[in-house]
């Protein structure tokens, strides 16, 4: 009897944390939750992690084996196996949390934060698959980035690297405020957030009417703007329009950084397809230093994003495993 | 037998009224719906007749003039030329079609320009020779009052302050331009500035709930009476903006006083305390500390036939 090489991915956010098995052609055999929050400690958290995922091998049958743990976590820090200062999940400070899982297990364990993951996750399973440089964004309620260069994942001195939503547009010259406490962070225009905040400067800026103008900031989502500018709604035309641009120079700038083959949109933003990839490959070209022009590709990611966070997670453990 | 004229407000909706005697005040009033008449000539027809109606309600007394206030109102030829929120299109004749009814002299301007002189007929602006007014509403209007007269320009449209460009390539106003001064500092201004605030602050703020269609600057008012951070920064910004109009009109004309009439003056401190502060900062030396900046000396309910009729009376001196 043949066996199945699994490598677990665990995905912790500030609510849930969401964990799978997964081989090595990215097919999610089990999958399982918790709720993050429910866990003041962050050692409980790993032992009821750690016990669920060998439940989940052991339902999986006899023909599976276990070939590590990777960890997508807010502030990961893959050299150290911590979390660090994260935002929004329940344990502050420095949390050891390789080593905790260290005590149960002799496997590997690799942490990192959730956009190199998704980047790692490319790699293996995804449109990335045979590059060896390469960049993913992903778009969610910010921006995070992962760089992939001659092959490997860009961490940097100290395990942090490829932050390119806290990058500046406009330096100097944009008010918006970001969580990070510095003003016009590219992620506070180029995600979904971002997207809503440019809606409302556009309904400022025009008196076209618009389905949008009905809504309050707090009901709209970037879905309900991808839905009006598909009926063609002028706003949010604008909107994906200016949002675009914005990414497009940003990443002109990021070419002239790593070179990179191609550059992965992931997440709800990159689903608005059209609205964002136009204007963004536009402003891209028109920006790009001639020595790169019309040699980059700009492609929406390859890996399905029900399972997107578990995937990227797991190629951790892989991506370990095979660079030995 | 005391002499009374008819103030006329006119607009979009409702027009308004009123027989007014020299010291303004309004013994007797009436409402007609403006948008009813599609034809003018009823419209004409049914002011005759409130007029004369309201003669008689008032009791001895008798009509000297009447005064209108109406959208694109033009005093030099006494029309209303293509106002776009009116029901009549093209150029309407109207002071004409009313004197020719009642034999009653008739002046018309629009109703900023009536509000400018209804302040110095009956307001705060008394005895003053030059000064201007700013109309904070929907739109900016304004009336400019040089040496005691109105100031009707050329083609008797003279006075738009709410028109110039505040900001090059900025905001889309009404009347076809870009970054006109209306578009910052009004109602309406407040409410696009309280958007556009939220896509740069994070704070927390109770107008994210409103859908943009929903709301208005009253809201934005109570919200920054209550410290909300971002409607404060919204007066702020618009008192700014509103302060670089002032600085520019008063380089033109020296007033004595600039008032501020409408909706907006309402919010009191929240508005004229930054406005006098940006306009200490932004004002040419030669002119710092020669004016004031000051509440309109008018009711609002009243504003806008105190205006007409004080146009009215303002010909009749």
């Amino acid at each position: 009897m043949s066996v199945i090489k699994v490598a677990a991915g665990i995905d912790i956010g500030g609510t849930n944390t969401v964990f799978g098995l997964v081989d090595r052609d990215g097919n999610v055999i089990a999958e399982d939750c918790l709720k993050t929050c429910d866990y003041p400690e962050a050692e409980k958290f790993v032992e009821s992690v750690f016990n669920k995922i060998i439940s989940l091998a052991e339902e999986a049958g006899l023909g599976t084996e276990l070939a590590g743990f990777g960890i997508g976590a807010p502030m990961g820090n893959v050299y150290r196996g911590t979390i660090e200062y994260p935002a929004g999940l329940p344990w502050k400070g420095i949390t050891p949390i390789a080593a905790f899982f260290k005590k149960h297990t002799a496997l590997p364990v690799i942490i990192t934060n959730d956009a190199n993951a998704a980047a790692i996750g490319e790699m293996i399973y995804g449109g990335a698959k045979g590059m060896k440089d390469f960049v993913v964004l992903t778009l969610g309620t910010g921006l995070g980035s992962g760089f992939v260069a001659n092959g490997k994942l860009v961490y940097g001195n100290d395990g942090f690297a490829g932050e390119l939503g806290h990058t500046t547009v406009k330096p100097g010259l944009s008010e918006r405020e970001c969580g990070c406490g510095k003003k016009g962070c590219l992620e506070t225009y180029v995600s979904a957030t971002g997207l809503k905040r440019t809606l409302l400067k556009v309904m400022a800026d025009s008196l076209e009417p618009s389905i949008l103008r009905k809504l309050s900031f707090e009901e709209i989502d970037g879905k309900t703007i991808y839905e009006a500018a598909f009926n063609n709604d002028p706003l949010a035309k604008k909107a994906f329009e200016y949002t675009g641009k914005i990414l497009g120079i940003k990443l002109a700038d990021l070419v002239a950084h790593t070179g990179p083959e191609a550059i992965f949109l992931f997440g709800g933003l990159a689903e608005a397809k059209e609205f964002i990839f136009e204007p963004a490959k536009k402003y891209m070209e028109e920006n790009l230093l001639h020595i790169y022009r019309g040699k980059v590709k700009l492609l929406p990611s390859q890996i399905e994003t029900k399972n997107a966070a578990v995937l990227g997670a797991s190629s951790l453990v892989w991506s370990e495993i095979e660079n030995d | 037998m005391k002499e009374v004229v008819a103030g006329i407000d006119i607009g979009a909706t409702n027009t308004v009224i009123g027989l007014v005697d020299r010291d303004g005040n309004i013994p007797v009033e009436k409402n007609l719906l403006t948008s009813s008449y599609t034809d003018v000539q009823d419209f004409v027809n049914a002011i005759e007749k409130t007029i004369f109606e309201l003669q008689k309600q008032a009791g001895n007394v008798v009509i000297k003039g009447v005064g209108i206030g109406a959208p694109n109102g033009n005093y030099y030829k006494g029309t209303i030329e293509r106002a776009t929120n009116l029901v009549w299109k093209g150029i309407i004749p109207l002071s004409e079609m009313i004197n020719s009814g009642t034999s009653l002299p008739v002046a018309l301007t629009n109703d900023a320009n009536a509000a400018a002189v209804g302040e110095m007929i009956f307001g705060a602006a008394k005895g003053m020779k030059d000064f201007i007014v700013l109309t904070l509403g929907t739109g900016l209007g304004s009336g400019i009052v040089i040496n005691g007269q109105l100031v009707y320009g050329h083609t008797g449209f003279a006075g738009e302050l709410g028109h110039i460009i505040i900001e090059p390539g900025g905001r889309a106003c009404g009347c076809g331009c870009n970054g006109c001064l209306e578009t910052y500092a009004s109602a309406t201004g407040l409410v696009r500035t309280a958007l556009y605030l939220m896509t740069e602050m994070r704070e927390e703020t109770p107008l994210r709930n409103i859908a943009p269609s929903q709301l208005t600057a009253k809201m934005v008012s109570e919200a920054a009476v209550k410290k909300d951070p971002v409607a404060l920064k919204a007066f702020d910004f618009t008192a700014e903006k509103l302060a670089h109009g002032i600085v520019n009109a008063v380089v033109f004309s020296s007033p004595q006083a600039v008032f501020l009439f409408g909706g907006l003056v309402n919010a009191g401190d929240l508005l004229f305390v930054p406005v006098r502060k940006y306009i200490d900062k932004y004002i040419m030396p030669t002119f710092k500390g020669t004016f004031e900046v000051l509440p309109s000396g008018i009711k609002e309910s009243n504003a806008a036939v105190l205006g007409a009729a004080a146009l009215a009376w303002n010909e009749l001196a």
